[in-house]
């Protein structure tokens, strides 16, 4: 065939496959993320509420063999746990961007595209996983392996409802600023591991914002402490039953909010990773899995941290109860419930801040956490301290 | 007191960001969807060419060979005969290598009887470079299928719905004709 096709008989056709975006539906973006969130609000269920109580329940699991079945279940269950929330949030993030920048984001896979994260995973699954010659190999390889431990860790200590958790821990909080210290650990060793300068100079970014939002991070969480009079996760949400923390502890709530910014390296703070400078700082020569381990523990963390901030400041699974008994299974889902709505506001409120503020530079976010938010957080406590004075005398 | 002032222009600033991104989430997008939806590209843009058939069928072409000559890349190959039936010449071959074009549309501009003319149509990916030399039958359809063209001669023109070819309105003719005669109206009036 020497000559040019007609257009009728035109070889390359544009192939239109899924959702066409020249009529959208709204509403059935708005089905799927129902759907997301109520299978999100089951893994909680089953990893947090089921397993559990029924572990606890029948005393003769408690031998040595009951107790490896209960974790190897609650390990997967939490697996896929982690898994979904970051399935969901990646998704809900890029369409969430993609609306504030007059764009459509994903939109191809699922209504609306909203199953393009399955397909990016199923994608990274079928990577290689390439590892540069001159990498310090064990430390390249374990890296990633740190960065998801510490977030996966941060989820054994979270309860969902009265009785719904996996470990109660007395050091809760705690608890929570070592684990979520030892992830920047992981991001840390996986920069300087790689050889690589732009993998050094996010290593020692993500460095620098780690000595400086965990020193204002820890005092907001101590000052809670102090005010409950408890580091008890569980205590501290009972202590909020006629008040929320967030109202005799606003100073610290702000503290917390930029602290936990900073920890997601989320993007007012996102100098560890930064695209624009740094093509993907710690994570550069990272491909397949690993680079997905690093994104899974990025999106848990972004439920994690306003999780946290919910169960500190927010009243955690506090909600009308309908004349429930607040022990029962029924209660539990109803404040299993309040507390993932609460945490979806959070989320949804992180994603805005992602949405409007540009990057800080390194002294400019060293400027404000150690000038303007340890200061702050100082006072916090002080503050924490003198109402936990009132409360005693009263 | 300054450091509670620059606090407070601060919180200012970063509230009013939010509310602009808050505003900006309920805006349509922007994007173009192309593969979706096919943009309309004006006529006079230079993207295909085409050659225009008068509305008996026969062409406008009269072989005067003047693309041929002004094509600066040498992409138009022609060949003629003698009218059997009157004066002048009819095509026998009209070739043209969108490969080499340089899609500087010369040939529109030297046609004496706006037979070859450009058009808004726009694709031209194909698999194999040997499908862009375009023969008379290609450009012959693409004239029949456009709807509206242009020519510096005629300007552009249009075909109805019934087939007759007829010159656009003012308004949808390039360099601003429709603001011109206005002006020119608007100035015999006073």
């Amino acid at each position: 065939m020497s000559r040019m096709p007609l257009p009728t008989e035109r070889l390359v056709q544009p192939r239109l496959v899924g959702y066409d975006p020249t009529r959208p539906k709204p509403w059935l973006e708005r089905i799927a993320y129902a759907l997301f969130f109520s299978a999100l609000w089951v893994m909680v269920v089953l990893a947090y509420g089921v397993v559990p109580t029924v572990f606890r329940h029948y005393r003769w699991l408690e031998s040595p063999l009951g107790f490896a079945a209960y974790a190897v279940i609650e390990a997967v269950l939490a697996f896929l746990l982690a898994a979904v929330v970051a399935l969901i949030l990646i998704v809900v993030l890029r369409k969430y961007l993609g609306k504030v920048q007059e764009r459509v984001g994903p939109m191809h896979y699922g209504p609306a595209g909203v199953f393009q994260t399955v397909f990016d995973a199923l994608k990274l699954l079928g990577k290689e996983d390439f590892a540069p010659r001159r990498v310090d190999w064990l430390i390249f390889r374990l890296a990633p392996a740190i960065v998801f431990v510490s977030a996966f860790l941060l989820m054994v200590a979270i309860p969902v409802a009265p009785g719904w958790l996996i470990a109660d821990l007395d050091v809760g909080l705690l608890y929570i600023v070592a684990v979520s210290t030892l992830g920047a650990y992981g991001v840390v060793l996986g920069g300087l591991s790689q050889g690589n300068k732009w993998g050094l100079l996010g290593a020692f970014r993500a460095g620098a914002q780690l000595v400086s939002y965990e020193v204002p991070l820890a005092i907001a969480l101590l000052s809670v402490g102090v005010y409950a009079g408890s580091l008890r996760f569980v205590d501290i949400v009972e202590h909020q039953y006629g008040l929320w923390h967030v109202v005799p502890l606003f100073l610290s709530f702000v503290v917390y909010l930029v602290a936990s910014i900073a920890e997601l390296k989320a993007t007012p703070f996102d100098l560890p990773e930064a695209e624009s400078e740094i093509v993907a700082g710690y994570n550069t020569e990272y491909s397949g899995m690993s680079f997905a381990f690093f994104f899974l523990a990025e999106f848990v963390e972004l439920f994690l941290l306003p999780g946290f901030m919910v169960l500190l400041f927010f009243g955690g699974w506090h909600g009308p109860l309908f004349g429930l008994d607040p022990t029962s299974f029924a209660a539990g889902l109803l404040q299993s419930f309040y507390f993932l709505v609460k945490v979806a506001v959070w989320v949804w409120i992180f994603l805005w801040i992602r949405a409007t503020l540009p990057r800080f530079r390194d002294d400019q976010l060293m400027d404000l956490a150690w000038k303007g938010l340890l200061p702050l957080s100082l006072v916090g406590l002080l503050v924490a301290a003198l109402f936990r004075m009132f409360l005693e005398v009263l | 007191m300054s450091l509670f002032a620059e606090v407070w222009d601060a919180v200012k600033a970063v509230a009013a960001g939010l509310e602009t991104v808050h505003k900006r989430v309920k805006q349509p997008p922007a994007t173009e969807f192309y593969p979706y939806k096919k943009p309309e590209i004006p006529p006079v843009s230079v993207q295909f060419l085409a050659l225009i058939q008068n509305e008996d069928g026969t062409d406008r072409c009269v072989a005067c060979l003047q693309c041929e000559r002004v094509c600066p890349s040498q992409v138009i190959t022609i060949e003629r005969k003698r009218n059997p039936e009157g004066k002048g010449f009819v095509l026998e071959r009209f070739d043209l290598d969108f490969a080499n074009c340089m899609h500087c549309a010369n040939c529109v501009e030297a046609c004496p009887v706006s037979a070859i003319v450009t058009v808004g149509e726009f694709e031209h990916a194909v698999y194999d470079i040997n499908f862009l030399k375009a023969d008379k039958a290609f450009l012959d359809h693409i004239g029949h299928e456009a709807k509206i063209w242009y020519s510096p001669k005629f300007g552009v023109e249009m075909r109805t719905p019934e087939g007759k070819i007829v010159k656009a309105p003012p308004e949808m003719q390039p360099g601003g004709l429709a603001e011109l005669l206005k002006e020119a109206e608007g100035g015999e009036g006073a």
